[in-house]
C-alpha cells in the first residue's frame, strides 16, 4: 500500500510535461508553483508542479526576507504527521529505497552521523543570510541534479555550453548520492536532508505517534530489519529519524506497536482503565 | 511540558506564521521562484 502511495504522489508531483507536452515547454508556470510541496522536489523539474520549500527558504533568506509561510508550513506539516511526508509521499525517499533493493553489500549508519543532517540544516539556514548564495540548493542538493539538471539540459542543449564546475562538483555528489543509496539505507535523508531535519524535530509533539506495548515486545528485531531508516523503534518512538512508514506496525508479529496518535491512551493508561 | 500542551502551541505558532507570511505575500514570492528555472539547483550559474 505505501509503494502505491509513493509512487502515485512522485507521479502526481512530477507529470507536467507528460500531461503537457507541447514543443518547448520545460517549466510549469502555472498557480500551483505558488504551492510548496511538503518534500524535497526541485521545482526546476521540467515534470513539477509544486515549488520546493528547501528551494523558496534559501531563495528567500539569500535576499534577507523571512520566509514567515514556508517556516509556518513546515512547523503546520511537522506538529500533525512529523516525518510522515518523508516516509510516504516523498519520490526523493522513494527513490533511495528502490536503490537500496539493490543487491550489492550494506553498511549500517552510525547514530553519531545521523546529527550531520542538523549541521546541513543550519549551514542551509545560515549561509543565504551570510553568502548571499543558495548554499544547498547549489552545492549539495542532489535532488536539484537528477530531477532538474540532466532534464533541462536534455530539453535545452544550448545550456550546455553554460556548464562549469559546479554542474560537475554536483554531478559527482549525485553519483555518490546513488552509490550511497543503494548501500546504505535511505543514505540522503539519514545524513543530509534538511526538511527531515525539521520534520525530525516534531516527531515526538506530532499528532501521528506509534503506540508501544512493552508487555507484547519479545525484542525479535523484525522491527529494525525492515525499517527503512534502520531505528530500533521499541526504544524510542519518537526517534526523530522515524519516518512514520509503519513497516514496524505492519511487520510485529505480537502486536506490540500500533499507529496512535497523540490523544489516544498508552498501553499502561489502557490497562490501568481496563475493568478488573 | 506536556507533549499534548507543546503540541497545540507549535500548532498556533505554525498558524501565526502561517498568517503572517500570507499578510506578507509569501505566496506571491514562492510564486516568483518557482516560475523560473533555478539555475543554482541545476548547477549553471
Amino acid at each position: 500500500m505505501r509503494r502505491l502511495i509513493q509512487s502515485l504522489s512522485a507521479i502526481a508531483m512530477n507529470s507536467f510535461v507528460f500531461l503537457n507536452p507541447r514543443e518547448g515547454v520545460t517549466l510549469y508556470q502555472g498557480k500551483l508553483k505558488s504551492v510548496c510541496v511538503p518534500i524535497l522536489n526541485c521545482y526546476s523539474c521540467p515534470l513539477a508542479w509544486g515549488s520546493c520549500p528547501i528551494g523558496t527558504v534559501q531563495q528567500s533568506l539569500k535576499m534577507m526576507r523571512i520566509p514567515y509561510f514556508v517556516f509556518g508550513f513546515f512547523a503546520f506539516i511537522g506538529a500533525f504527521v512529523g516525518r510522515w511526508s518523508c516516509g510516504n509521499i516523498c519520490p526523493f525517499g522513494f527513490l533511495q529505497e528502490m536503490l537500496y533493493k539493490i543487491k550489492t553489500a550494506k553498511i549500517r549508519i552510525k547514530r553519531i552521523f545521523r546529527l550531520n543532517k542538523y549541521l546541513v540544516l543550519l549551514l542551509t539556514l545560515s549561509l543565504p543570510l551570510l553568502i548571499h548564495q543558495p548554499v544547498f540548493c547549489k552545492f549539495l542538493c542532489p535532488a536539484g541534479t537528477i530531477e532538474a539538471s540532466i532534464a533541462q539540459i536534455a530539453m535545452n542543449p544550448a545550456l550546455l555550453q553554460s556548464i562549469g564546475i559546479i554542474f560537475y562538483l554536483k554531478a559527482l555528489l549525485a553519483i555518490m548520492f546513488v552509490a550511497g543509496s543503494i548501500t546504505m539505507k535511505r543514505f540522503f535523508c539519514v545524513l543530509f536532508c534538511p526538511i527531515g531535519a525539521i520534520y525530525g524535530l516534531f516527531n515526538r509533539i506530532s499528532l501521528l505517534q506509534i503506540k508501544y506495548d512493552e508487555k507484547k515486545c519479545v525484542r525479535c528485531g523484525l522491527c529494525n530489519r525492515v525499517c527503512p531508516m534502520d531505528i530500533n523503534i521499541y526504544e524510542n518512538q519518537t526517534d526523530y529519524d522515524c519516518i512514520r512508514c509503519f513497516e514496524c506496525v505492519n511487520v510485529c508479529p505480537y502486536n506490540a506497536l500500533k499507529k496512535s496518535t497523540l490523544f489516544s491512551k498508552t498501553a499502561t493508561q489502557e490497562k490501568d482503565s481496563s475493568p478488573i | 511540558m506536556n507533549r499534548k500542551k507543546l503540541f497545540l502551541i507549535f500548532l498556533f505558532a505554525a498558524s501565526v506564521l502561517l498568517i503572517v507570511g500570507l499578510l506578507k505575500g509569501d505566496i506571491a514570492m514562492i510564486y516568483n521562484f518557482g516560475r523560473f528555472i533555478c539555475f543554482d539547483c541545476i548547477g549553471i550559474s
